[in-house]
């Protein structure tokens, strides 16, 4: 097992310079340019000699991979570098934005778990009843709605109509609220879906039959055998969901100002801010390995297939 | 029927999935420890037969008839009760052994847990009866056994689980589809025996389906021979394999492949599709002594010569 974690790891580094020096490639054949979004940021009037000059200073004019190469030594350093923008550290910005990701990201992953996982099982049980109808519907709507319509949908109706929410979210309970919600509808239906199908997959398995027919309990076979093994698969899902989140979702970021990694790296992306872009890009990549190597983990835990391989 | 010998009485029973029957006019008594065995081609109602009497199949409508157990009417319990009563008394071997079991749980689990719902478990004697189940039924380290997976145990191995969780419930008839074809050709001779021996040791009664007329004359008792979800001809093995009078069965019997090189007789023809059934016999369009009576004539179960059963309108007539 360890040794397996340490060979995924080896895998991190190449990802990690993969990803990293294809972002720095499209940024820098991107249009813009780092030193006038700085200076216009300043409120200084732009002269093409004052430009220049910047550029000198920020390094920009040197050849490509002489400025990939002084970022990955400064990365080696553990120095990420430190905003065009403002000057702040990479690693602070990054490390403030991860916290407030992190919150909103549990909290609608709670949301959408709770409500999906004995829904899912209800509407399995109840195949093609009212209920299941009904919630086949609702996770086919939550589906198609996109998240920015879904979003200003919630503000209209809670904080315009309603005058229960404010629409800036903070990081009270209250301000969560919506930002979480509109996460949350989406993954939840998606879990509802997804899980739905695969309770039904394990239901219809032979061991299923094999319990009725030794007369064994409804309790016994529906929570110890097919949660069991279909929590399988659910933990795949759930895995990819988290990676998504934790990248942070730019779009209900920006539109409830929440200072989360979505935030701060389409701001970044705006104002042609490379180390954070930079930054972004790595934080992002160890979080999605990450969470791929802790669902793999727990297929160790659930299934002893696994285990043995 | 209140014979106390009698285990399960099975009365004119039809049996489908929403059209029409599947099995139909099916009559047969099963003494406590007899084993019969169901022969017949591929689609002839054997399986159909067994999962209508265990009546685990919600899509699976008894027709008309009855099903006695224990000189209890399955047809009068509604469903979550007959299943209940069922399965106290039932149990089921499936043609996958292991399969009726969940792969990635221990089997030691998996007993407790059939044993609490089944109201049997007591967790002082659990481990040596479940050891002696399984050392019975000649499983060498029945600890290893019982915290091992389904899919870490080879077929022959899941197999004789199954059977010791039976033993060790009190089951007191097993169904058994296809028990053995599943098996390797090495190890279908034991688990023939196995389920010989619950039969003669334990009093453990069975009906067993099956393609192998080699296997039905091992387990010896009884052989129904199954035709387009009738049973055609039913006696006891040696009987029916030495003297066999149904037309179908001796076709049957033809076409068996043999080792000194005589080649088999397959049968020609095709069982007959869905659709409104003939009036006469089923066997009518391939049968070589038909006659034109029998496309009319229904022929149902009789007794030909003691307990030699046969539903052929030509029965009283000499083979030619």
């Amino acid at each position: 097992m360890g040794k397996y974690i340490l060979k995924r790891m080896a895998h991190l580094i190449w990802i990690l310079l993969a990803v990293s020096f294809l972002t720095f490639l499209l940024m820098y054949l991107a249009p813009g340019d780092a030193a006038e979004k700085k200076l216009n940021a300043q409120g200084i009037s732009v002269s093409q000699e004052v430009l220049e000059r910047t550029r000198q200073e920020m390094g920009l004019d040197r050849p490509f991979l002489v400025q990939y190469g002084d970022w990955l030594l400064g990365v080696l350093r553990l120095d990420l570098g430190s905003s065009y923008k403002d000057g702040f550290p990479v690693g602070e910005k990054l490390a403030r934005g991860l916290g407030s990701t992190l919150v909103l990201a549990l909290w609608s992953l709670l949301l959408s778990l709770a409500v999906a996982l004995p829904l899912s099982l209800l509407a399995a049980l109840h195949r093609d009843g009212p209920l299941d109808r009904i919630l086949r519907f609702l996770s086919f709507v939550g589906n198609s709605l996109p998240g920015f319509l879904l979003s200003v949908l919630l503000m209209y109706l809670f904080c315009v109509r309603l005058r229960l929410l404010p629409v800036l979210a903070d990081r009270s309970l209250k301000g969560l609220l919506l930002p979480g919600l509109s996460l949350a509808i989406p993954l939840c239906s998606r879990f509802l879906r997804q899980f739905r199908a695969e309770l039904l997959e394990q239901l219809g398995r032979s061991y299923v039959t094999g319990a009725v027919t030794r007369g064994v309990k409804a309790r016994y076979i529906l929570f110890r055998n097919v949660l069991r093994n279909a929590s399988i698969s659910i933990l795949t899902i759930v895995g990819l969901s988290v990676g998504s989140l934790m990248g942070g979702s730019v779009v209900i970021e920006t539109i409830f100002r929440w200072p989360g990694l979505g935030k701060l790296a389409m701001d970044a992306i705006r104002d042609r801010d490379l180390p954070v872009i930079q930054g972004f890009v790595l934080l992002t990549a160890v979080i999605y390995v990450g969470i791929n190597l802790l669902t793999d983990i727990a297929y160790h835990w659930v299934d002893p297939r696994v285990r043995e391989e | 029927m209140s014979d106390q010998t009698v285990l399960l009485e099975v009365r004119d029973l039809s049996a489908g999935y929403g059209g029409g029957p599947v099995v139909a006019g099916i009559s047969f008594t099963l003494e406590r420890g007899e084993i019969l065995s169901l022969v017949g081609e591929s689609g002839c109602g054997k399986s159909t037969l067994l999962r209508a009497i265990m009546g685990t199949e919600p899509d699976l409508c008894l027709l008309s008839g009855s099903i006695r157990l224990e000189g209890t009417e399955l047809a009068a319990l509604p469903p979550r009760e007959r299943l209940r009563f069922v399965a106290r008394r039932c149990g089921m071997v499936f043609q996958s052994p292991g399969a009726s079991f969940n792969p990635i749980r221990s089997y030691r689990s998996q007993f407790i847990e059939t044993l609490k719902s089944r109201g049997k478990y007591d967790k002082k004697d659990f481990l040596p009866r479940a050891e002696a189940a399984l050392l019975r039924l000649g499983l060498k380290e029945p600890r290893r056994v019982l915290d091992s997976c389904p899919y870490e145990l080879s077929g022959g191995m899941n197999q004789r689980v199954a059977l010791a969780l039976a033993l060790l419930l009190g089951q007191e008839l097993l169904l058994a589809d296809e028990p053995t074809s599943a098996l390797d050709a090495a190890i279908q001779l034991q688990a023939a025996a196995e389920l010989k021996s619950l039969g003669e040791t334990a009093g453990i009664a069975q009906i067993v389906v099956t393609h192998n007329l080699a296997l039905a004359r091992y387990l010896g008792g009884r052989i129904g021979v199954m035709y387009a979800g009738r049973l055609v001809e039913l006696a006891p093995a040696g009987d029916l394999l030495e003297e066999p009078r149904h037309p179908y069965t001796q076709a049957l019997l033809e076409a068996i492949p043999r080792l000194d090189g005589t080649m088999p007789r397959p049968l020609a023809g095709q069982l007959p599709g869905e659709g409104p059934a003939l009036p006469g016999c089923p066997f009518f369009p391939r049968c070589s002594r038909a006659i034109p009576a029998c496309r009319e004539t229904p022929c149902t179960l009789a007794p030909w010569k003691g307990e030699h059963l046969l539903a052929c309108c030509r029965a009283g007539e000499e083979t030619p």
